[in-house]
């Protein structure tokens, strides 16, 4: 049940780039993608992007691009998810292919951070708790994830060592992607020496400001330049607010939208052999593993100490470098996640290459606000 | 400048400083912040909750990455903690000795300042838990 | 005493006394400015209280009066005014007495007003109460005693000019711990201590603050309310006087011919320093957590500019119970940690910093 083709991947640095505009970020990214899949005849453009109007105070931002990509005109969008907005982004560009509205749909993501210095960045992110009530008090994102690795690792019993080992991997897994933002290699000392931003999460287990742009065509029609296909997606909502979930350790969107995309796809969990997935302060990546029911509860990181999940494991985690090694891009992240599937399925133009058929990108916006999760098959 | 928006928190301030909360007449489940419809059920028959100014710390965390407007408050500790029926998360206050900031440990509800809208504009006062040491 | 004067209808039907954690001793900041060493010792102040750095004159105002109405077991909907006396109020215009009254529920049918006459605003306050309850106006009326008391840094006032807080619901005698047989007011035109408009920190008169002003005004209207009524000082088992240090209430006692063995049990001062609106009143608060039915209890704040308020009170049978279901002051003077100067410079703003980055 091939519903949709992924033709073009543009796939930018995500570093801080002073010297470009939002604007110019994505429309560089989507010529790349166009360019690798010698098609401009586009209809649709969605954009992805989570803050461009609170830092670069610009609405309509596809309108703008479209402006400068195509300039007779076409079907624009704006989507904002969060952390999911990329992958949600996705899901629609696939719901206008089925429903026939679009052929040829550009999906770009983009944000940009060095904008502003980090305090602003940090007030960002109480747009993504509930801002009336936890905004005011100050209640971050990232203290959130905080308080669930604290959960996490008790429930579990395991210590700050062990949660320091995902960013070690994430670090190993990014320095052979070219566009992550950091391509060297850390250790569980150095995590382990960092400051607390919210204990027990530390610097380097948190993401650095970054800038990024990513855009995939996807299309109705196989082309000469498809590199996989989309075989389902789904976005369910959650709780915005922290205390409103069941359990603080199940992100109950991300259990449903796994769920509903394996049954969409008739697909056994067992056959996906690569996954990315958003792994805010790394516990996102062991909360959200968990939650997706492929992994089970309080395996993630003794399997990572194994030595599980790397490239060439029955199941590989985040090649790319996930929000620590390639970066978070914050809306911008699931365009990355997608184009990384498609790019590590078929070892697009130098890009290492996981041998298996089916890759899952899973997102979420905040913590539990919302889940995407999108099925991607090697061509 | 002020930039803060006034109505926006005082629509919700009786709940900053009261924690008025819901409680479900059909699953009987309390929630916060106040919703129209349970998050857990879905019924829309729902009734005011006030929760006790007493309960237990269930897990916490001390926040540094803050915005330049709270930098004074750095680093604020914020835990999630049972109120009663209610599961609430809130700023943390009064910490001097965090070596007895456990799991389990009593807080009580205090109102404290949440924020500063700059120098000239206005205050927001809300609830805060002071551990009961 | 003969006469039954007004007040005798009304009184303490709740009190709640709150002093914040953090304490600075008056040695760090004498060695801090090169003070002379001896002045926490002339001063009888050992230490002062130091508000945290997300508190205010409201939010300790609401903590009292959280614990005054835990006593009261009132309903707060039948307190019809809610008076805030400070010289601290975190805005210049735009009350505070009114978000006290929000968050304990008390609103919209009530008066509400923040009260100023430098430390005697609260017991203006209180007499005001009095009169309201007195005449049938309302049930209840809630008085707030608080302040954040400003000091030029270096100045001798900053070895006392400290935070806390002090609250009491006024009602009907029956249901109250305490009730109010007489009370005498004395002010003048005395400019002892001031503040003007748009200033950060309050100026004294030095010794003027002393004679003409502090024992002046509190001997005029403690003998007014000893004429009026007939009671003698011998009538009186505790007295309690504004406290700007640890030194005048004693010396004040000692002109009226109290002694001090009767001043001691209500004197915070020593170990909390000034805290201003809430000064005697705390003094007043301690003493109800522990008198007995039938103690009589002289009371007297006074105010700079200047005046002062002289109270007669009895403790009733209800005081034990009352004492009961609210926390102890003495658990707020008790439970402190000692801060550096520079923690309490941050806390007390003293500190010039610029606005930073914000949306």
């Amino acid at each position: 049940m091939t519903s949709m083709y992924i033709s073009g991947l543009g796939l930018l640095p995500i570093d801080r780039h002073y010297d470009k505009s939002l604007t110019q970020l994505a429309l560089e990214a989507s010529r790349e993608a166009l360019d690798s899949a010698g098609e401009y005849d586009i209809d649709t453009i969605i954009i992805a992007s989570n803050y461009s109007t609170l830092l670069q105070r610009q609405s309509m931002l596809a309108s703008l691009v479209a402006e400068e990509l195509v300039p007779k005109g076409l079907q624009v969008f704006n989507v904002e998810n969060g952390g999911a907005s990329g992958l949600a982004a996705v899901h629609l560009a696939r719901a206008l292919i089925k429903s026939g509205l679009s052929r040829n749909v550009l999906v770009i993501g983009v944000d940009k951070q060095s904008d502003y210095p980090q305090s602003i960045v940090n007030q960002t992110s109480l747009t993504q708790v509930n801002y009336e009530y936890h905004g005011v008090m100050g209640v971050s994102l990232a203290s959130l994830y905080a308080l669930s690795a604290s959960l996490y690792l008790s429930k579990h019993q395991l210590n700050e060592e062990d949660l320091a080992l995902w960013p070690v991997v994430m670090h190993e897994n990014a320095v052979d992607v070219r566009h992550a933002q950091f391509k060297s290699k850390i250790t569980v000392q150095n995590v382990l020496q960092s400051d607390y931003i919210s204990a027990p999460i530390r610097v380097l287990h948190a993401h650095a400001q970054a800038d990024g742009a990513s855009a995939v065509l996807l299309s109705s029609n196989k082309k000469e330049s498809t590199i996989a296909t989309v075989e389902a997606s789904h976005v369910v909502s959650g709780k915005v607010e922290y205390e409103l979930n069941e359990d603080p350790l199940h992100i109950e969107p991300v259990e449903k939208a796994v769920k509903t995309v394996l049954m969409q796809a008739s697909l056994d969990k067992n056959l996906i052999g690569l996954i990315e997935v958003l792994d805010m302060y790394s516990i996102g990546g062991p909360l959200l593993l968990e939650s997706s029911g492929i992994i089970p509860k309080g395996e993630t990181l003794k399997r990572l100490k194994e030595g599980r999940f790397k490239l060439g494991d029955s199941v590989a985690i985040n090649l790319s470098g996930g929000i620590k090694g390639r970066g978070f891009v914050e809306g911008a992240t699931g365009v990355y996640q997608i184009a990384e599937t498609a790019a590590f399925l078929s070892g697009y133009r130098g890009y290492k290459q996981q041998s298996t058929d089916y890759a899952l990108a899973i997102g979420v916006g905040g913590l539990s606000s919302v889940a995407a999760v999108v099925l991607v098959k090697r061509i | 400048m002020a930039k803060l928006s006034i109505p926006i928190f005082w629509r919700v301030r009786k709940h900053l400083y009261t924690l008025e909360g819901r409680k479900c007449l059909e699953c009987g489940r309390a929630h916060f912040p106040p919703k129209n419809s349970c998050p857990y059920c879905g019924s829309t028959k729902l009734v005011e909750y006030y929760p006790p100014k007493k309960g237990k710390l269930l897990v916490w965390t001390k926040l540094y990455e803050t915005c330049d407007d709270r930098s004074a408050y750095r680093p604020i500790y914020i835990g999630l903690l049972q109120l009663g029926e209610l599961r609430v998360v809130l700023p943390l206050t009064d910490i001097h000795d965090e070596g007895k900031l456990k799991p389990g440990i009593d807080v009580e509800l205090v109102l404290r300042r949440y924020i500063e809208d700059g120098d000239t504009g206005l205050i927001y006062y809300g609830l805060k838990a002071r551990p009961i040491f | 005493m003969t006469n039954l004067f007004p007040e005798s209808k009304t009184g303490i039907v709740g009190w709640g006394g709150y002093v914040p954690i953090y304490r600075i001793k008056l040695s760090e900041i004498v060695k801090m400015w090169g003070m002379q060493e001896s002045l926490p010792q002339i001063l009888n102040v050992e230490e002062k209280s130091v508000d945290n750095v997300d508190e205010d004159a409201l939010t300790m105002g609401f903590e009292a009066a959280r614990i005054a109405l835990e006593r009261a077991r009132v309903n707060p909907s039948l307190i019809n005014a809610v008076f805030f006396g400070t010289e601290s109020k975190p805005y210049a215009v735009k009350p505070s007495a009114t978000v006290i009254a929000e968050a304990l529920g008390i609103t919209p049918v009530t008066m509400a007003s923040d009260l100023e006459f430098a430390c005697r605003a609260a017991s203006e306050a209180l007499r005001a109460s009095i009169g309201l309850v007195s005449s049938g106006m309302m049930k209840y009326a809630l008085v707030i005693g608080s302040d954040t008391a400003q000091a030029n840094p270096g100045d001798v006032l900053e070895l006392t000019a400290s935070s806390g807080a002090v609250a009491f619901i006024i009602g009907p005698k029956e249901e109250s711990a305490a009730y109010f047989e007489a009370s005498y007011s004395y002010v003048t035109d005395t400019p002892d201590f001031w503040r003007r408009a748009l200033s950060p920190y309050p100026l004294h008169g030095e010794g003027f603050t002393g004679e003409p002003a502090y024992f002046a005004h509190i001997v005029g209207a403690v003998k007014g309310l000893m004429e009026k009524t007939g009671l003698k000082p011998t009538d009186f088992d505790y007295a309690v006087f504004h406290q700007p240090n640890g030194r005048f209430p004693l010396k004040v006692a000692q002109k009226l011919g109290i002694p001090k063995e009767k001043v001691l049990p209500g004197l915070v001062t020593p170990r909390i320093g000034n805290t201003y609106n809430a000064s005697a009143l705390l003094g007043l608060a301690k003493i109800l957590d522990q008198a007995k039915p039938g103690n009589r209890i002289l009371v007297a704040p006074f105010g700079s500019g200047a005046g002062s308020d002289a109270y007669s009170i009895v403790v009733t049978d209800l005081v034990e119970e009352k004492r009961r279901n609210g926390t102890l002051l003495s658990f707020f003077i008790e439970n402190k940690v000692n801060v550096s100067y520079s923690t309490y410079a941050k806390n007390r703003g003293l500190i010039k910093r610029i606005d930073g980055w914000s949306l």
